[in-house]
């Protein structure tokens, strides 16, 4: 890399924090949060919209939640910024490990990251399979 | 022919780089005119993600962008014709650059080896001006510049080349935005916010739709054009949603899906399949495409409508 060429990274990387600065003082922080199941709803309405809600477990902070499906998937919410990202999967795509706070599930794609619900209830049963089997997708 | 001044101007003229302080500028901009009036929606940490990804990309171009203009000049030596610098090769190098880009475009996002490039830039689920900058950091090293060498076997100079793709690179920055709605007639022509903001959208009706970079004409022809309607207002982002803002997992996580999914095939043709094969494609048909998304999404709206 040229001297010219690290100035130019360097002036860019400025560039960037400004504009991110900027972002953050003009207000645009907010942050999205699963308080209850029509935010569940809605969040995979808007990704699948035929799709039926059945049972949900919800984290205690509102960061995520875990979702069964009227057709026996499941769908996992993660509250990202001020939207929701919403994976929709089988049993057998995610594997789920209770913790003393709750669950934490873990998928194999690198691109949705392992999901911590914190809940002062056991696991409910409808988790259980996804408990018994390793992530595959 | 065209002046040498001018001719030495455009084989140095470094556009993309000569525009970042406009990008920034405009970002500022479409940044206040979303907080005034609500068109639109930004977040700091998406606009995070996005810039850093622009920024990697940068940094990817000076370590990798080598391979892309040896390449050309390599394919140049084998020439077809020889082709001056005058305007009238000018004007056919802008169409040609711009229908080698529909192309490129187009099956990046129809074969998943170019789709683990693109997919970077089709990740976030708002749509600004910062989304034009969330761009691949394994475009050049995964060969998604094969696509404009014909243009070099013709004979157009590589540095003719080179400046229209910057010239298309700048163009569609200013398309990703929702404070522009329709403009006009330019919608015949020319690709606009409005028909780009189908092209980031997951709603059914709209995937697969939209590949230009300047001019539209190119989907129209080739039977991919949808236009933008207001009864059914994009959601932007990609089918999996990504999970993250950590600018590796945005960069990397297709080709490790794909790493993934050739560990586990069974044979040539399953290889071939996860590699080569549409983004969704499974050996028994389990995992959804878009064209199987849009197939399903059609046949729902035809048994709807005679029911209502």
């Amino acid at each position: 890399m040229s001297q010219e060429q690290l100035l130019i990274t360097l002036a860019s990387g400025g560039a960037v924090l400004a504009l991110i600065l900027i972002a953050w003082a003009l207000g645009f922080r907010d942050a999205a949060r699963v308080a209850n199941d029509d935010d569940v709803r809605r969040a995979i309405a808007g990704h699948e919209p035929a799709a039926t809600l059945g049972a949900t477990l919800i984290d205690a902070r509102g960061r995520a939640a875990l979702a069964q499906l009227g057709d026996g998937r499941f769908a996992a919410v993660r509250a990202l910024g001020d939207a929701f990202a919403v994976r929709v999967f089988k049993a057998g795509a995610a594997r789920i490990r209770p913790t003393r706070r709750g669950v934490i599930v873990t998928f194999a794609d690198i691109g949705f990251p392992s999901l911590e619900i914190r809940s002062a209830v056991a696991p409910p049963d409808w988790l259980a399979p996804l408990m018994e089997r390793r992530a595959r997708a | 022919m065209i002046p040498a001044d001018v001719r030495a101007t455009l084989e140095t003229l470094d556009v993309v780089t000569l525009a970042v302080p406009a990008f920034v500028a405009l970002v500022i901009i479409e940044m206040i005119v979303v907080r005034l009036t609500r068109r639109g929606r930004y977040n700091a940490l998406d606009s995070g993600a996005s810039l850093a990804m622009g920024l990697g990309n940068t940094i990817a171009g000076v370590f990798f962008g080598g391979l892309v203009v040896a390449g050309h000049f390599f394919v140049y030596q084998y020439r077809l014709f020889d082709i001056p610098w005058a305007w009238w090769s000018l004007a056919l190098c802008f169409f040609g650059e711009d229908l080698a880009y529909y192309w490129f475009h187009r099956i990046a996002h129809e074969r998943r080896w170019f789709w683990a490039s693109h997919v970077v830039h089709h990740t976030s689920q708002h749509y600004n001006l910062t989304t034009a900058l969330r761009q691949t950091w394994t475009g050049a090293i995964s060969f998604s510049w094969i696509f404009a060498l014909p243009l070099s076997l013709i004979g157009f100079p590589p540095l003719m080349t080179f400046f229209f793709g910057g010239v298309s690179l700048v163009y569609q920055f200013w398309i990703h935005t929702e404070t522009i709605q329709r403009m006009g007639p330019l919608e015949w022509v020319m690709n606009t916010p409005s028909h780009h903001r189908v092209h980031h959208a997951t709603n059914p009706r709209y995937l697969d739709a939209n590949y230009a970079g300047v001019l539209i004409i190119w989907d129209r022809i080739f039977g991919t054009f949808v236009p933008e309607r207001d009864d059914d207002k994009p959601r932007y982002g990609v089918i999996s949603n990504l999970g993250s803002f950590n600018p590796f997992r945005v960069a990397f996580h297709e080709w490790a899906g794909i790493f993934r999914d050739v560990r586990s095939a069974r044979s040539v043709r399953e290889v071939f399949g996860y590699v080569f094969g549409r983004p969704g494609w499974s050996p028994d048909g389990s995992r959804k495409t878009s064209r199987s998304i849009k197939a399903e999404w059609e046949a729902r709206e035809a048994a709807r409508v005679p029911a209502e």
